[in-house]
């Protein structure tokens, strides 16, 4: 059973991917609403379910391991409770796993991804990883440089039949989160080709001390 | 998903709106199938997904286990020119096979600025676009909707057109198809042919058009005998018994409807004489209050919606609607679910009607005089009076609300600019009421009065009539601007030459064709988009296409002329357009339906009407 605040992982694979975190919230809305899920509406004068994530995934990407709390009114058992909320969805959008005391958001920092590249090659991706990769940034301060070369933390290039794949493991620290979509388009600008026949997966979540973070 | 796909959904806006793939879409194993359709709504997405008639004919047609039809709309122009540069077809969001591949390509037509769209959408399937170009090998090619009760402007595209309700009529289709197919009879044209003697479906290469020197319709001929010289619109006979959609598709992105659409009953009692939705509606039917209560929590069950809207042309005539809000109550209070009544008139719009929508969060209110004057009102049948209005607004003032939004009509027949200040009196007195009334909030009040300027329409009493030249409507909008001296009001317009380009393409003939081809050529696309909207555009496709546009849009039609759309048959009587039409220039009232039958004609359609008289056959 679980009840209070609880933490839902779930998976945004696929063509599900192309659907904003916007979007994502009301599809989630609607699917906790039609699959009776006890959940608590903020307060106000326009009442929505209390939801929060752990951290963005841009449109494009995809994950297998999105974090969301919410706060239930009554408990539940959570197989039941998973099962109810996916009869609710498509497989592309599905809740994994449900427990309650989750480590704090905060703690998160390191992503791992799985970027598989059609049009850059083994040798290409790691000339192009050789040197700083600078993208333009909004700040507080305006707009401002930032080179995302220091942030991949460590990687792993391998090609098979013309696909490359680079397994990294990328800083998701709240206050210096890599976007892996800004990354493509810095390896992008290292080169003279575009690149477009890629794709993004999130595996993994990681706290400081490279204990996965659940 | 494809690959080439993917790269292209990463470089355009809103790529939700082209991945299919919602919960409740209709996926079926191909090789079980005889009949495939794509159905499109030639406009965006949002737009799309937020239409009740295509959901419904979408469940209709895929209740069949033989049949599988599948959705699509029209691509924003970023994804057409990715589509275009990358040789990708326009495809069907749920089997994401390019449509030109389907047995039926429909496509619904709500409104005449998305006929640019039918070329545009059949353009990027890579499906010629006259139906005299497409031979066995493509789709068969029908539209529906509003729209198409004249069909003859964009006749030249289309194989056949269903006219009326199609629930049952696109099921009968699909079958004549099918069984035309496994009994080795099939040619396209044999096909069309047996169509047109299922009932509400006009097949435009049956008949011959041919004109007089002066432009007019010499006459309509049918080329064969078994081939209808009028073609009966189709009607559902019993609403409680038709099919209703129970799961619909849950769009993830947001759509411009994203509620529940009760719909209540179809037909309007009223009887406006510039209004075509209320006669091609007709006769009137309701939903019985169970059968809308039941619908209501299935669909709340489904969609986990927390709004339900109750649609109609004018809600508070629905005979029911005391029960249904008590019956509706009854469980959405407690569920958090709100309702909304949109389509309010001023003269049901009462304390206990706003007590019972109290809950919903409406931003304010929405009335529609439409014309400024008693004697105006009277010529377009509105049958309403300042006093109606004035207790409407006084009702909403009491309920703590400061703002009301007013929608007017310049242009209407006989309209002057008395008429006109008309308009603007009538907005400084709902100011003058606020003000009067002591249980106003203690904020300014804000009227809002928009005007759109009149279109006449096919198949409405006003059928005959000129629109008034551009020259005069914009006339007309300074003049209401000049009258207009409370800083309360607030004053929106439409665009007169919008107005005038949709009047060109309502009342055409099948001359229109070559128009909407030379636009297409010229860029036209989204025509109901400002902007996309190009009068300039228009103005160059008549010319080249040779037609004068006033002869359509300014010329007041003949009595005894044949329309265009003569061939279509709304159930309506078009001598009771007349005697309606002769009423409006004495400025004489007809009574609604409840009042007493008027005699329009459309219960000779028959089924569980609810005002009509009885038919003794």
């Amino acid at each position: 059973m679980v009840s209070g605040k609880i933490r839902i992982k779930f998976h945004k694979i696929g063509k599900l991917k192309f659907i904003s975190h916007l979007d994502l919230c009301r599809t989630l809305k609607g699917a906790f609403g039609r699959a009776g899920v006890p959940i608590k509406y903020s307060q106000g004068f326009n009442p929505h379910p209390k939801m929060v994530f752990s951290m963005p995934l841009p449109v494009g990407a995809e994950s297998v391991c999105e974090y969301l709390d919410i706060t239930l009114t009554e408990p539940r058992e959570e197989k039941e409770l998973i099962d109810a909320i996916n009869a609710q969805l498509t497989p592309e959008l599905k809740m994994l796993e449900i427990y309650e005391g989750g480590k704090d958001f905060m703690d998160i920092a390191l992503a791992e991804y799985e970027f598989f590249f059609d049009d850059l090659s083994e040798k290409e991706l790691e000339s192009r990883l050789s040197a700083a990769l600078p993208i333009v940034k909004k700040s507080k301060k305006g707009m401002i440089e930032v080179d995302l070369r220091p942030k991949i933390v460590r990687y792993e290039i391998t090609e098979r039949e013309k696909t490359t794949r680079f397994h990294a493991f990328l800083s998701a620290d709240s206050n210096d989160f890599v976007n892996p979509e800004l990354l493509v388009r810095a390896l992008e600008r290292a080169g003279d080709k575009p690149i477009e026949l890629y794709s993004i997966m999130r595996l993994n979540l990681y706290t400081a001390d490279v204990s996965v973070f659940r | 998903m494809d690959k080439k796909i993917e790269a292209i959904l990463k470089k355009v806006s809103k790529p939700g709106r082209y991945i299919g793939g919602e919960y409740g879409e209709i996926l079926k194993n191909k090789d079980e199938i005889n009949c495939r359709w794509a159905f499109c709504f030639p406009d965006t997405y949002e737009i799309g997904m937020s239409n009740l008639g295509m959901r419904i004919l979408y469940g209709a047609l895929n209740e069949r286990p033989d049949v599988w039809c599948e959705r699509c709309y029209a691509p924003w122009p970023d994804m057409a020119e990715q589509m275009k540069k990358n040789d990708l077809p326009l495809w069907a969001l749920e089997s994401g096979d390019p449509v030109k591949d389907f047995d039926f390509f429909a496509i619904t037509l709500q409104y005449e600025q998305c006929f640019t769209n039918v070329l545009y959408v059949l353009d990027l399937a890579g499906i010629p676009q006259r139906s005299k170009e497409r031979g066995e090998e493509w789709p068969i090619l029908i539209a529906g909707g509003p729209a198409t009760y004249n069909p003859e402007p964009v006749a030249a595209f289309f194989d056949l057109f269903s006219i009326g309700e199609g629930e049952e009529a696109l099921p009968e289709l699909s079958d004549l198809y099918i069984r035309m197919k496994k009994e080795g009879r099939y040619t396209k044209e044999s096909f069309l042919r047996e169509a047109a003697k299922l009932g509400g479906f006009y097949v435009p290469s049956l008949y011959d058009v041919s004109y007089n020197e002066d432009g007019t319709i010499a006459a309509i001929t049918p080329k064969y005998d078994d081939v209808p010289k009028k073609v009966l619109k189709r009607i559902i006979k019993d609403l409680d018994k038709v099919y209703f959609p129970e799961k619909p598709v849950m769009p993830y992105i947001e759509t411009v409807h994203d509620r529940i659409m009760l719909e209540t009953f179809r037909g309007c009692i009223r009887g406006c004489r510039f209004c075509q939705a209320c006669m091609i509606y007709r006769p009137v039917r309701e939903k019985t209050p169970e059968t809308l209560n039941a619908q209501a929590q299935c669909l709340y069950k489904h969609t986990g919606y927390d709004e339900i809207s109750l649609t109609s042309l004018s809600i508070s005539d629905y005979t029911g609607l005391r029960d249904l809000t008590e019956k509706l109550l009854d469980w959405t209070e407690k569920e958090k679910v709100s309702l909304s009544l949109p389509s309010q008139r001023v003269d049901a719009f009462t304390k206990e009607l706003m007590e019972r929508v109290s809950s919903v969060r409406q931003s304010g209110l929405t009335f529609a005089p439409e014309a400024g004057t008693q004697r105006l009102r009277d010529v377009i049948n509105k049958c309403v009076d300042e006093d109606d209005l004035i207790n409407a607004c006084n009702v909403a003032f009491d309920y703590g609300k400061n703002t009301v939004k007013l929608y007017f009509m310049s242009g209407l027949p006989t309209e002057t600019l008395e008429d006109i200040e008309g308009i603007a009196a009538l907005a400084e007195k709902v100011v003058e009421a606020y003000y009067k009334n002591p249980n106003r909030p203690k904020k300014p009040p804000q009227v809002t009065i928009s005007v759109s300027c009149f279109i006449p329409k096919p198949f409405t009493p006003f059928q005959w009539e000129a629109q008034d030249d551009m020259e005069l409507l914009m006339k007309k909008q300074q003049h209401l601007k000049d009258s207009l001296k409370s800083r309360h009001v607030r004053y929106t317009w439409h665009d007169a030459k919008v107005s005038f380009v949709e009047a060109v393409l309502a009342k055409g003939n099948r001359k229109m064709s070559r128009a909407l081809e030379e636009a297409f050529k010229l860029g036209a696309k989204f025509d109901a988009w400002d902007e996309f909207f190009s009068y300039d555009i228009w103005m160059q496709a008549f010319e080249k296409a040779g037609i004068d546009p006033h002869f359509y849009a300014n010329r007041r039609m003949g009595e005894d002329e044949i329309l265009p759309w003569d061939v279509i048959d709304c159930g309506v009587d078009k001598r009771f357009f007349l005697s309606e039409r002769h009423k409006a220039y004495e400025a004489r009232t007809t009574g609604n339906c409840k009042d007493g039958c008027a005699g329009c004609g459309a219960w000779k359609m028959g089924g569980n009407c609810t005002w009509c008289p009885e038919r003794s056959e």
